[in-house]
């Protein structure tokens, strides 16, 4: 029985590890998130909104059988508060009423328009502008995926940056202005992504947000939890660090000049937003080109999340076996010093505990246990392990919504924090053992290499009354 | 083990007593939050019911200077007034800025409203532009940059030494701040430093940000920027001249016909920018030059600026860049050519000879996005026979060109007439080989619709003449 004892005290300092990097990425989080509160502060940003040298942005918008939502989508990504902009809308082959549904509401008439794709993609059918709405166009074209349409996409427009985002996505209005904030700055920026919080529960009228609210299902405020953490602790730390590997598919710009040097983005793969990020990065790192990937710590863009067990469970196995799939795409990253801290630090991060994290976390906690039972573990120690382990989760997930609270402070009321409080409590038993146990399966579709691309099931937003709240402002 | 066991007990105690603080420190910022703010709100409220009283009075409570954060309300309050003076006034005769009686008039420009200078002077007489001095002056926070930049709204040019001195700071945030607020100044003198710093060995600003402060110091003397333009090479003179691209008048168009041959293609991409802002016939010759450029963005430039330029000397050089072998450069000029008001029948007869198909689709398309393939449809269901023979023989220009597709379109046309008498239309000029199209449009269509009723017809009678041919 030796080596159960010491496979607890593997798991033991496994566990270690991620607590204290957990501490360093909050505490960098923390520092950089209250200095950018502070410099946004005065910045003009109503000023910047019409200034002459932003460069240009195309938002890309990859849509299939998104008919419920997407004229909503459209309407809000219309009234976007950037100087110059491009809305390029990809019907991937959607077997509802999408294209109809965008025709009849901004009136699209047909273009003879000549397509180049500089990156291969399935065959486009149709380009559609609008007469009433110029920075509209529709690309239509046959089914392909996400990132085909993503690259078809990126053939059709002409801007600087390109923005992609999910069609059942809203962003604020200022999201475009905020996301371009770090290039304004800086013009070796690649790359940056936002926050993105869970739109469930919210109101929104004509495609705007009007007033945060939490969802009411439980699934769907573990969720809101969950994305707190990962945008305002993680990805915000790892930004700090200089080592941001994900910026996420629902809201992200990219210089489509470097973009389509990388050759686009890769199709044979279902994360594809992380796979472009460790390719950029291992592009200009290898082409030895000064360059920053950066993550922009405001409110951006927010989504729909799964309502169902088994949507959940759906986009957490994609999402896992996407980040298998990046990491092996980029797997010449790892240990090698040219890559600094990406492939000493941030790659092995993201593999030890992110991709390995559910199979470690399991044995590990199988082995802890039947020690326990065993008795080869004392009693005492087991329970204040336990103890610890349930005090540290919480704590993450306390400071998560301490972040919010000090920074965008978007839970204006105080039952709805009291309510995000009791769930940090909560979330511990059993939707981490269950979040665990679909990465777990993740995990093992990348191993067995079996696709699931999946589509998600929307519900769409909850529409607003006119007289409701004022549009939500990001100050 | 035991010590082991302790520390970890430790550790859970440390927890909870984070956890603890972190709770309770969002609880009691909460409700110091809502004091705050409700605070902030009275005081708010209260400001403008005495701000003109004061303004009159020339003289401010000691209270609403000492206290912190009331002077800041007042700062606050003070630099909007400059915002506001800028805007148009919305009451006729009446200042929105400073109380009646105080013999100031409101026109415009803001250069002729004397609201900012007497806000000028009153933010001195009160020490807050002392006060802000003070702040730029210390030695760290980012509360300096926000002094930078109220100091900027307040466009005091004694401020100009104090920003110019931080364009050097060791804080980027710092820097920026101060490029911002000397843009903010907005007045030739603020210009020098930013020129000087453009001129200087390194460049660590934000540079779209330094552009836009230059932009808004030189905007009433675009000359200004002459001489560092000549000065200047490769990227920083792109710097320059993209600026100037947004401010040129003509009086800059003996500089601009230099930089129509700059080595950087950036720098004539905005040469020809800025030609496309004068809109006179002088540039017409030095856009004609650029329209060759090797350079195919410097083209693409060239097209938007030539659509900007008025003149059949313009649509002529726009219609040789339909078959520019960059579509880019193309869709530029089939853009521009579109938004131009021209006679639609005179466009359409002079490009008819020249252009190859793709230039001839790429034309049409644009023309339709704007909607006058739709007003030469209506034409086909007008009553008067030569309206519609003016339609029809545009209409078959555009079939000929094989730009047949946006036709398509006009069949779900609201006014049945029109759809009907485009439907006959496309059944007596449309070819065998359309047929394909048209069954995927059908297929697309939704059932038992008109649109449907309307394709079938048109099809049968393609079908009905091919067949005839055949026999």
């Amino acid at each position: 029985m030796e080596w159960l004892l010491w496979l607890d005290h593997l798991f033991l300092f496994y566990y270690a590890v991620l607590c204290a990097i957990y501490l360093s990425l909050f505490v960098l989080a923390l520092l950089d998130s209250l200095h950018h509160q502070r410099w946004v502060r005065t910045l003009p940003l109503r000023r910047l909104a019409s200034s002459p040298f932003a460069p240009p942005v195309a938002v890309l918008v990859p849509a299939y059988n998104e008919a419920a939502g997407i004229v909503q989508s459209v309407k809000s990504l219309l009234v976007l508060d950037y100087p110059e902009f491009e809305v390029i809308v990809v019907n991937d082959g959607s077997t509802d009423d999408t294209l109809a549904r965008l025709r009849e509401a901004f009136g699209l008439v047909r273009l003879d328009f000549t397509y180049r794709p500089h990156i291969p993609t399935a065959a486009v059918r149709d380009v559609y502008a609008s007469p009433e709405f110029p920075p509209l166009m529709v690309l239509d074209k046959e089914n392909g995926g996400k990132s085909d349409a993503l690259n078809a996409g990126l053939n059709l427009c002409h801007s600087a940056y390109f923005c992609t985002m999910d069609a059942d996505g809203v962003l604020e209005k200022d999201a475009l202005m905020r996301g371009m904030l770090p290039v304004f700055n800086d013009r070796s920026v690649v790359a940056t992504g936002g926050v993105v919080r869970v739109a469930n529960g919210c109101r929104f009228h004509q495609g705007e947000l009007r007033e945060v609210r939490l969802p009411s299902s439980v699934l769907e405020i573990l969720q809101v939890i969950e994305y707190l953490r990962a945008f305002l602790w993680g990805r915000q730390g790892w930004s700090a660090l200089g080592s941001l590997l994900i910026i996420s598919g629902a809201f992200g710009l990219f210089r489509r000049e470097t973009a389509v040097e990388v050759g686009g983005i890769r199709k044979d793969t279902v994360g594809e937003d992380m796979d472009l990020v460790m390719r950029l990065h291992r592009h200009l790192r290898d082409r030895g080109e000064p360059y920053r990937i950066c993550f922009v710590p405001d409110p951006i863009c927010w989504t729909e999340v799964p309502s169902t067990l088994r949507g959940l469970r759906r986009q957490r196995r994609r999402w896992q076996q996407g980040l298998g799939e990046a990491l092996w795409h980029s797997r010449g990253m790892l240990l090698r010093p040219r890559y600094g801290r990406l492939g000493w630090l941030a790659f092995p991060y993201q593999l030890l505990y992110e991709f390995f994290g559910p199979v470690v976390e399991t044995v590990g906690l199988v082995a802890v246990a039947v020690s326990a039972l065993l008795g080869l573990l004392d009693r005492q120690y087991f329970l204040n392990l336990f103890l610890f382990a349930y005090l540290f989760g919480t704590f993450i997930s306390i400071a998560a919504v301490f972040l919010e609270e000090i920074t965008y402070h978007r839970y204006r009321r105080g039952r709805e924090v009291a309510v995000l409080l009791l769930f940090t409590l909560l979330e511990h038993f059993p939707y981490r053992q269950l979040v665990n146990l679909f990465r777990l399966q993740g995990t093992l579709d990348f191993l067995r290499r079996e696709r699931r691309w999946g589509h998600p099931q929307r519900k769409g937003f909850e529409e607003a009354e006119v007289k409701g709240p004022q549009p939500v402002s990001s100050s | 083990m035991p010590t082991f066991l302790r520390l970890v007990l430790w550790a859970c105690w440390l927890l909870a007593g984070s956890i603890l603080v972190l709770v309770s420190t969002m609880v009691l910022r909460r409700r110091w939050r809502q004091r705050y703010f409700e605070q902030v709100d009275r005081w708010r409220e209260q400001l403008p019911v005495v701000l003109p009283r004061w303004v009159v009075e020339r003289r401010v409570p000691r209270d609403w200077v000492r206290d912190p954060i009331r002077r800041m309300l007042l700062v606050e309050v003070v630099a909007s007034r400059f915002d506001l003076a800028g805007q148009k006034c919305q009451r006729r005769g009446a200042c929105p800025v400073v109380p009646s009686g105080m013999g100031v008039r409101c026109r415009e420009p803001e250069e002729m409203c004397n609201a900012p200078g007497l806000f000028r002077e009153l933010a001195q007489e009160w020490g807050l532009v002392d006060h802000l001095t003070a702040v730029v002056g210390r030695r760290y926070g980012l509360g300096r940059a926000e002094a930078m930049i109220l100091l900027g709204q307040m466009r005091h040019s004694a401020s100009i030494p104090v920003l110019a001195k931080l364009l050097a700071d060791s804080s980027a945030d710092i820097r920026l701040a101060a490029v911002r607020a000397l843009g903010l100044v907005g007045t030739p003198q603020a210009a020098q430093p930013l020129l000087e710093l453009l001129e200087g060995a390194r460049l660590r600003v934000s540079l779209p940000s330094l552009q836009r402060a230059l932009m808004q110091c030189c905007q009433m003397e675009p000359w200004m920027l002459a001489t560092p333009l000549s000065r200047l090479k490769g990227r920083r003179q792109a710097l320059l001249m993209r600026v100037l691209a947004e401010i040129a008048t003509a009086e800059v168009l003996p500089v601009l016909a230099q930089m129509v041959t700059a080595e950087q293609p950036q720098t004539r991409a905005d040469a020809a920018r800025a030609l496309g802002r004068i809109r006179t016939a002088e540039t017409i010759p030095l856009l004609a030059r650029l329209g060759h450029d090797r350079v195919w963005f410097v083209r693409v430039r060239t097209m938007r600026a030539l659509g900007q330029t008025r003149g059949w000397k313009a649509v002529e050089l726009l219609l040789d860049g339909l078959d520019d072998d960059r579509p880019e450069v193309a869709q530029a000029a089939a853009e521009s050519l579109a938004r131009q008001a021209l006679p639609l029948d005179q466009l359409l007869h002079k490009a008819r000879g020249r252009l190859t198909p793709v230039g001839w689709r790429q034309l049409i398309g644009e023309l339709s996005r704007e909607g006058h393939i739709w007003m030469l449809a209506e034409q086909l269901a007008s009553p008067v026979e030569r309206v519609q023979q003016f339609g029809q023989q545009w209409l078959r220009a555009v079939i000929e060109g094989g730009a047949h597709k946006t036709l398509l379109d006009v069949l779900a046309h609201p006014d049945t007439a029109v759809a009907d008498a485009v439907a006959e239309f496309l059944g007596r000029q449309g070819q065998s080989s359309w047929l394909p199209e048209l069954e995927s449009v059908a297929a697309g269509a939704p059932a038992d619709t008109v649109l449907l009723r309307r394709l079938s017809r048109v099809r049968e009678q393609i079908r009905a003449r091919a067949d005839s041919q055949v026999v």
